[in-house]
């Protein structure tokens, strides 16, 4: 329970702080980001497998290999472009599910679905990997690793806006990348990066979070201006 | 953004369908030609249940430990230890046949996986697969891959017997051989190597000197004893064969179970035409599991082309086989 909380508590926060920023003219649609929250959740099952397919039966183990190019493609491979994939398809899973069965979706509704994916994978991440770490580094991840989850997918929604609005499929190869690119490299700089670490970590921090704040701060409540509900 | 644009949702299907069969390949790929190098101290402890590998279960023990795991005799010191069975006896707690404690462990894996390779009729391939992802740093490794791969042609002799296969083994294992890291067993198998391949003369100079270097007098050795003397019978030389036969019995204590070596015996002829000694050997063998009959025939192929000194002895061996002949 005391893991839960410790590895967790930062999502609820920031979910928090996203929804208040952005819903003042309408009722926001909890029933869609619980689903999104499902969504999160279910993600990280298929990313476990996989990170563990590289982890355990490949050479591109970034822990213990100690060649440096087969790390950083271990590190591209697995949480770069694999964890990154199965948070984004299991958000666009749910897009799509959205889109078949009820109203569109708001363009924050979107980015803030993904991001509410990215709060629940990285907390289900720091509740089952990281609960052998000390309650400090915990919550350590919460204010940092969880928030990194919600802005890459925060990236990645924003390739599917521009998709639908371009009508072209690239934006969201786009995005996809660039969210797969930032995140490899702030997993080089945390796990191999002993001097550039002290530059990389917190400028990356600093930039991704930037970002993901222009982008929340672009998107509109509501693309129509009136009044949406989600009953 | 202020437009709402319509949501296809083509476009995100193919992305997910995409992406993700170009990730799992990719990471198949990966599997295949990128495997994950194991260490020997992981190879050789027990896995976890959920990873029980075949090599595993089979070497698991009641207790639950793994019978392949590093040998108390293993734990030596790390750094080169000279071979002494090449010029002599081992100093006692010395390693008898490994220069290091990797090259001990990597030897163990080895006969492992001639183990699954003979028992389980593991793929040759697939064991070598597996064998090349153990990361060695020492200097062993083509020495020990090519016992490896020379053993498992020895265990295949019999079924896939060529003069190319024989010629094969002769090469290898002069090669194994002439290698720092070889010892006795290694100048066993050239000895036999060299037999095969119908060159008696080194055959039994390598057999000499493992006979010489051999620091237990087990099983192994009395199959070097016979080595030695079948080498001398293929060279024509008679009384080596006389000495060595005088206490076969106890050199040799399979002698009882004729059926194992007898064929191998049979064969040398082909290489080695009529060869009356070999023929006055196989009789002596033979009689000495009493079947008289065997006996009889080959004294009598024998003693037609060999009057060397001795033959006096072969003639009170076969006046002994005509006295309890079968009628």
């Amino acid at each position: 329970m005391i893991v839960a909380v410790a590895g967790g508590w930062s999502a609820i926060l920031y979910f928090g702080l996203l929804l208040r920023s952005k819903y003042k003219l309408t009722i926001p649609p909890y029933r869609r980001f619980l689903v999104f929250a499902c969504a999160g959740f279910v993600s990280t099952i298929p990313a476990a497998t996989f990170n563990a397919a590289i982890l355990d039966r490949t050479a591109l183990n970034f822990f213990e290999t100690s060649d440096l190019r087969l790390g950083v493609l271990g590190i591209f491979l697995a949480p770069g472009l694999g964890e990154e994939f199965w948070k984004g398809a299991a958000a666009l899973v749910a897009v799509i599910c959205f889109n078949r069965r009820e109203r569109p979706l708001e363009p924050a509704e979107c980015v803030l679905g993904f991001a509410t994916v990215g709060l629940v994978f990285g907390s289900v991440e720091n509740i089952i990997s990281y609960d052998t770490g000390h309650g400090g580094y915990l919550l350590m991840r919460g204010l940092i690793a969880v928030p990194l989850h919600a802005c890459m997918c925060m990236i990645q929604a924003m390739g599917l806006l521009c998709c639908w609005r371009r009508r072209s499929i690239i934006p969201l190869f786009g995005f996809y990348l660039l969210a797969a690119f930032l995140h490899g490299l702030w997993d080089i700089a945390s796990i191999y990066g002993s001097s550039i670490r002290a530059y990389w970590l917190p400028a990356g921090v600093l930039t991704i979070y930037t970002t993901a704040l222009l982008i929340w701060r672009s998107v509109p409540e509501s693309a129509s201006g009136s009044e949406a509900t989600d009953s | 953004m202020q437009d709402q644009p319509k949501q296809y949702a083509e476009m995100p299907v193919l992305f997910v369908l995409l992406m993700g069969s170009a990730l799992i390949v990719t990471v198949c790929l990966v599997m295949e030609f990128l495997p994950r190098p194991i260490s020997l101290e992981d190879f050789l402890d027990a896995p976890p249940p959920q990873k029980r590998s075949l090599l595993h279960r089979l070497f698991s023990t009641r207790d639950g430990k793994s019978a392949l795991r590093n040998q108390p005799d293993a734990q030596g010191p790390q750094e080169h230890v000279t071979q002494t069975q090449v010029v002599g006896a081992a100093a006692p707690g010395e390693l008898q046949t490994v220069s290091s404690r990797d090259q001990a462990l990597f030897r163990q894996a080895h006969m492992a996986h001639q183990l699954l390779v003979r028992g389980f009729g593991h793929p040759i391939a697939e064991a070598k697969r597996s064998l090349a992802r153990i990361p060695t740093a020492g200097s062993f490794r083509a020495y020990e891959e090519m016992r490896f791969h020379n053993d498992l042609v020895w265990m295949d002799l019999p079924f896939t017997e060529s003069p190319a296969i024989l010629a094969e083994l002769d090469k290898n294992s002069r090669w194994l051989v002439n290698r720092p890291e070889a010892f006795f067993e290694d100048q066993f198998h050239a000895g036999l190597g060299a037999l095969n391949a119908g060159n008696a003369t080194d055959a039994i100079a390598f057999l000499q000197a493992a006979m010489d270097a051999w620091p237990v007098a087990d099983r192994s050795y009395g199959s070097v004893h016979l080595g030695l003397v079948t080498a001398y019978a293929a060279d024509g030389q008679l009384q080596p064969v006389l000495l060595g036969l005088e206490d076969f019995k106890r050199v040799y204590p399979d002698w009882l179970y004729i059926e194992l070596f007898s064929q191998d015996l049979a064969e040398l002829h082909a290489i080695y035409g009529e060869a009356p000694v070999l023929c006055i050997l196989r009789a002596r063998l033979s009689q000495l599991v009493h079947d008289d009959k065997t006996a009889l025939a080959l004294y009598q192929r024998g003693l037609r082309g060999t009057s060397q000194d001795g033959v006096d002895v072969v003639r009170q061996w076969l006046a002994e086989v005509e006295v309890t002949k079968p009628r």
